[in-house]
């Protein structure tokens, strides 16, 4: 290899093996994050603490609350008849959703008269709120379901309801629709985010603040020198830090992986070579260390959180958001792993991703090359 | 076969000059500015640097040693004027000189890093540089053992001492064989060990190799050690020559001028319009005459003083430094008239102010102070010399209750420190000024002492009149509604004075206090010392790394490596070190570099000193014998004498003798 560049390469090696702060920064908090985030961050809504107020206390309503309390989606907290114990509940967060039988439930059924039974949900999550009631909604019209299959068989004569449209849900990519399946994906796109452009934020301000700078200033060193000594440890730390990710949602996650681990590596690479370069880019433009990193954090996170579609899909963002979505490279990168990991596409579909991806990094490069004076003033 | 990309010979011999002597740097009005033209940097300098030599920049800070070298590295713009090294247009093609040069910025070991080992440093900048092989190896291995290095190789550079750093650092800015070694302030704050160290790899460059140096210092006694020197003072060369020449060629007479009491003495003598410059060397004073005609014990008698003590001085390059600053701001100095402002009432006669015994200062497996024992006296000032990491300032926080000491006993100022609530106690007797300036540089002057008389919770009523005492008394009154920021360092320095008087202590601590200064407010500065010590009684310990600065005090304590290694007055030290070691055999000849190749062959300790050389010898008359002999054998006029011993030198001889000789 060019001595100059493999000079630079090996002593960024060694610093980054020496400092407890580089090594944290490139392997430690990385792991840390995908298992904070992979068990912590999920979306679905399951178990949630259900209240029933029966007034009734009869066969009927017994029934009624089995539908509720066999499935996975519920968690039977208790059953009462009083209204002031069921406000406390609901206030203190011990319950998310009540729901009050009326005293003469059984009776009505029974004299198939329509009975009206209350549904209180906790709508601090607005999300979660409207699960739970479609959640209701749909338990609701299965026990509808079951009295009216019921009704007919005691009338005989072997009739049988048929409801006039039935549905076959198939949900493609994602069957289980568990967001697992999602979120840990995403979280591979914004920890080669965050990671790759803190490390090379520091790369060249690090070397400002302590002098050293001026030994590739007053030396006949070249820029693409530096730069490609300084990116190529880091990028070495980002596949590996690819790797462990890979693995772990693989492994640990237990995440479906339908595509082609090739096309997943290549789009990795191309884009922790352009997220070191976004850091490198802050790093030449900074002055300390400090302000390095937290433009880094501004600059690279925030977005990538919000409007890479890791949360929102980037069809559902009004113009603005799209506009914005489509100025991230982990936009790019984020179709890449979504679609490797659920729907299984080989090279053929990304290569309009890629090439952006590698566009992107090219200008971000020109940048680097080209605002990094060997000089200070 | 085209030439390696490595020069062997240094290139570019284009350039000559009136006498056809070889140049390697042509700098004609350069000139540099910062913020937009508002901050002055660089103002029309020019000076020509002849291949083979040592030039010095000598000056304060600020006063643009570093620009120029940064403009000259290829690393930094300049507005106007032209720059030439070895042929090429610095300005127009900075990346055809970074071949040939070696740079070293300022600070001590900056170009390091520090988890990186000795061997992988110079490993790193030998790949950088592309530096061939088994030049490399020879290089490397010659250098190591010039500067004591190889025993450390496995070592992080973080894990060195500061002179080892520097050494380290040098090593590295010249594995390459630079034609032009281009080093900024490269001994500030180094101990004197690993200086000559460093001074023996400078001259080996020089003479073998033919290497050229541009260096800058704010050490006056190191400029000596150049052939040829620039002043430098606000952005100019205010005087450039061979150092010898430049003492020589000062016009008027420096005086030494004793028998009455300093503080009138100054004031008589600051009256006389041929005086160019008087400074305070404790119970005497230099005085430099515009006119050498002036008879001055007649005057002084005249003027009142009994028994005048009057003889001539040799200058040195400091007093060359003033004249010619003096000369161009033709600025009047004066002392505040009235000192009344500054002490209260005469002091107490006090037991003796600081007593110690075995204080030590560890921080973790590192010893800062190692059991140090000394005792200062009523109203003397005390100087701690020593280089950077020796000691003096953990000692300092110490005897000032802001560190506690591992070890030992100290009484500071009739407190026993190891007492219960003797450290806060200590606060309201003592002043401390920091190493680094630590007012509030966006405060104004007043409000910077304001907010201190208050942190020392001086009563109101005394406040003002303590205040406006010490603007008027420290000359500061004209300055009090300037902003702490845009004053020069050697103004703020008096302010921070100013404000470690507040409270009017008996006893004060300086941490450094000139660091940087430049030698006329360095000068005033001591003067304003001295009065304190002797019209306030004020005791004073001060710590230092200038050598020259030892003058200044009663007495002095050497330290290296956390030890107090000598303590006493400056000339009983200088005298008990050549005592021991015998004095300086200094050979002047008008061509010193092939009489030093033969000395240095008989005299393996010679060291050039621009064009002097000289080396410390037990047996001085046989010695000085066999050089005449020597000398006159090859045909070589030369003047061969017998020297004292300087500060730096009977230092260099006490650190050794306490056995810490490996730097």
């Amino acid at each position: 290899m060019h001595s100059r560049v493999w000079a630079i390469l090996v002593k960024e090696t060694r610093e980054l093996l020496r400092d407890p702060v580089y090594l944290g920064l490139s392997f430690v908090i990385p792991v840390v994050m995908i298992l904070l985030f992979g068990f912590g961050l999920s979306l679905d809504v399951k178990h949630l603490p259900l209240v029933f107020e029966d007034h009734d206390r009869s066969r009927f309503s017994r029934d009624y609350m089995d539908g509720f309390v066999h499935s996975e989606y519920f968690d039977l907290i208790t059953v009462t008849d009083d209204p002031r114990r069921v406000a406390d509940l609901l206030r203190s967060g011990r319950a998310r959703v009540v729901i009050d039988i009326p005293p003469d439930f059984g009776r009505s059924i029974s004299g198939a008269e329509p009975v009206r039974v209350g549904v209180t949900v906790d709508g601090s999550f607005p999300t979660r709120a409207g699960v739970i009631a479609g959640y209701v909604a749909a338990i609701n019209a299965l026990y509808n379901d079951k009295l009216l299959q019921a009704y007919l068989s005691r009338q005989g004569g072997g009739v049988r309801a048929v409801l006039p449209v039935q549905m076959d849900l198939s949900v493609w990519y994602n069957p289980s629709l568990e967001s697992k399946n999602t979120i840990v994906p995403g979280l591979l796109v914004l920890i080669l985010m965050l990671f790759p452009a803190i490390l090379g934020a520091l790369l060249v301000v690090r070397e400002k603040e302590s002098g050293t700078i001026f030994n590739y200033y007053a030396s006949p060193v070249r820029r693409w020198e530096i730069i490609a000594g300084k990116v190529l440890p880091y990028l070495g730390v980002a596949m590996i830090d690819y790797l462990i990710i890979y693995t772990a949602s693989r492994w640990i996650f237990e995440v479906r992986f339908t595509g082609s681990f090739g096309v997943l590596t290549l789009g990795a690479l191309l884009y922790s070579v352009c997220t070191i370069g976004i850091g490198l880019l802050i790093s030449i433009l900074a002055r300390t260390q400090l302000a390095a990193m937290l433009i880094t954090f501004l600059a690279t996170v925030t977005p990538a959180f919000n409007y890479s579609g890791f949360i929102t899909p980037v069809a559902s963002m009004d113009t603005m958001g799209q506009f914005v979505a489509h100025l991230i490279p982990a936009t790019y990168f984020m179709t890449v792993v979504r679609g490797s990991y659920l729907k299984g596409l080989g090279l053929g579909f990304y290569w309009l991703e890629l090439a952006a991806l590698g566009l992107y990094t090219l200008a971000v490069y020109g940048a680097c090359w080209a605002l990094l004076k060997k000089r200070i003033g | 076969m085209t030439q390696a990309t490595f020069p062997d010979a240094p290139a570019g011999d284009g350039m000559r000059n009136a006498e056809g002597q070889q140049l390697i740097i042509r700098v004609t009005d350069l000139r540099k500015r910062y913020q937009r033209g508002r901050v002055p940097a660089v103002e029309g300098v020019s000076f020509e640097v002849r291949k083979g030599r040592v030039y010095g920049l000598i000056g304060p800070d600020g006063a643009g040693k570093t620009s120029i070298l940064q403009i000259l590295a290829g690393v930094l713009s300049a507005d106007s004027g032209a720059a030439h090294l070895a042929g090429i247009d610095v300005l127009a093609r900075p990346e055809a000189v970074k071949p040939l040069i070696g740079y070293m910025p300022q600070g001590l070991g900056l170009n390091l890093y520090d988890t990186l080992s000795v061997e992988e440093n110079i490993e790193f900048f030998r790949a950088l540089r592309q530096v061939p092989e088994r030049r490399f190896r020879e290089n490397r291995d010659r250098l190591l053992a010039m500067t004591r290095l190889a025993p450390f190789l496995a070592r992080p550079a973080g894990k060195l001492s500061g002179g080892m750093r520097q050494k380290l650092a040098l090593i590295c800015t010249l594995i390459h064989l630079p034609d032009l070694l281009l080093l900024d302030e490269p001994t500030t704050g180094v101990d004197p060990i690993s200086r000559r160290d460093f001074w023996t790899i400078i001259q080996d460059l020089v003479t073998n190799r033919g290497v050229s140096v541009l260096l800058t210092t704010s050490y006056m006694d190191e400029a000596e050690r150049c052939n040829f020197v620039g002043l430098m003072a606000d952005g100019e060369i205010i005087a450039a020559g061979a150092p010898d020449k430049l003492i020589a060629e000062m016009p008027g007479r420096l005086q030494l001028v004793g028998g009455a009491l300093p503080q009138s003495l100054i004031r008589i003598l600051e009256q006389w319009p041929e005086t160019e410059s008087v400074a305070l060397f404790g119970e005497q004073a230099h005085l430099l005459l515009a006119d050498d005609s002036i008879d001055v014990a007649a005057r002084l008698q005249q003027a009142g003083v009994a028994q005048p003590v009057v003889r001539d001085i040799p200058a040195g390059l400091e007093d060359v430094f003033v004249h010619h600053v003096m000369r161009k701001r033709a600025a009047a100095r004066a002392l505040g008239a009235d000192l009344a402002g500054l002490v209260a009432d005469p002091p107490p006669m006090q037991d003796s102010p600081i007593r110690t015994e075995g204080i030590t200062c560890r921080f973790g497996d590192f010893t800062a102070v190692d059991a140090v024992s000394l005792e200062v006296h009523p109203g003397e000032i005390l100087g701690l010399l020593g280089p950077n990491g020796a000691g003096k300032t953990t000692l300092i926080k110490m005897l000032c209750g802001l560190q506690k000491p591992s070890a030992g006993r100290a009484q500071v100022a009739g407190l026993d420190l190891g007492a219960r609530g003797a450290r806060r106690a200590l606060r309201g007797r003592i002043g401390y000024m920091s190493q680094r300036f630590s007012l509030y540089r966006d405060l104004k002057v007043a409000a910077n002492l304001d907010l201190y008389a208050g942190l020392y919770g001086l009563p109101a009523e005394m406040r003002r009149q303590r205040i406006e005492g010490l603007l008027a008394g420290l000359g500061l009154a004209q300055y009090a509604e300037r902003r702490t920021v845009s004053l020069p360092l050697g103004l703020r320095q008096r302010l921070a004075l100013a404000c470690a008087l507040l409270h009017e202590p008996r006893l004060l601590f300086l941490d450094e206090p000139t660091s940087g200064v430049d030698p006329v407010a360095r000068r005033q500065f001591w003067d304003w010392v001295h009065l304190l010590a002797q019209e306030g009684g004020i005791t004073v310990l001060v710590s230092t790394h200038y050598m020259d600065e030892a003058e200044h005090c009663n007495r002095l304590g050497l330290m290296h490596q956390g030890r107090l290694v000598a303590l006493g007055a400056p000339a009983e030290l200088k005298a008990a070190a050549e005592g021991q070691g015998g004095p300086m055999v200094a050979v002047q000849a008008h061509d010193f570099a092939e009489a030093y190749q033969r000395l240095h062959a008989r005299f393996p300790d010679a060291m050039l000193y621009g064009r002097r050389i000289q080396w410390q010898s037990p047996e001085p008359e046989p010695d000085i014998e066999i050089t005449r002999a020597m000398l006159a054998e090859a045909g070589i006029e030369a003047r061969v004498s017998r020297q004292g011993l300087t500060m730096e030198e009977a230092f260099v001889h006490f650190v050794e003798q306490a056995g810490n000789g490996r730097a």
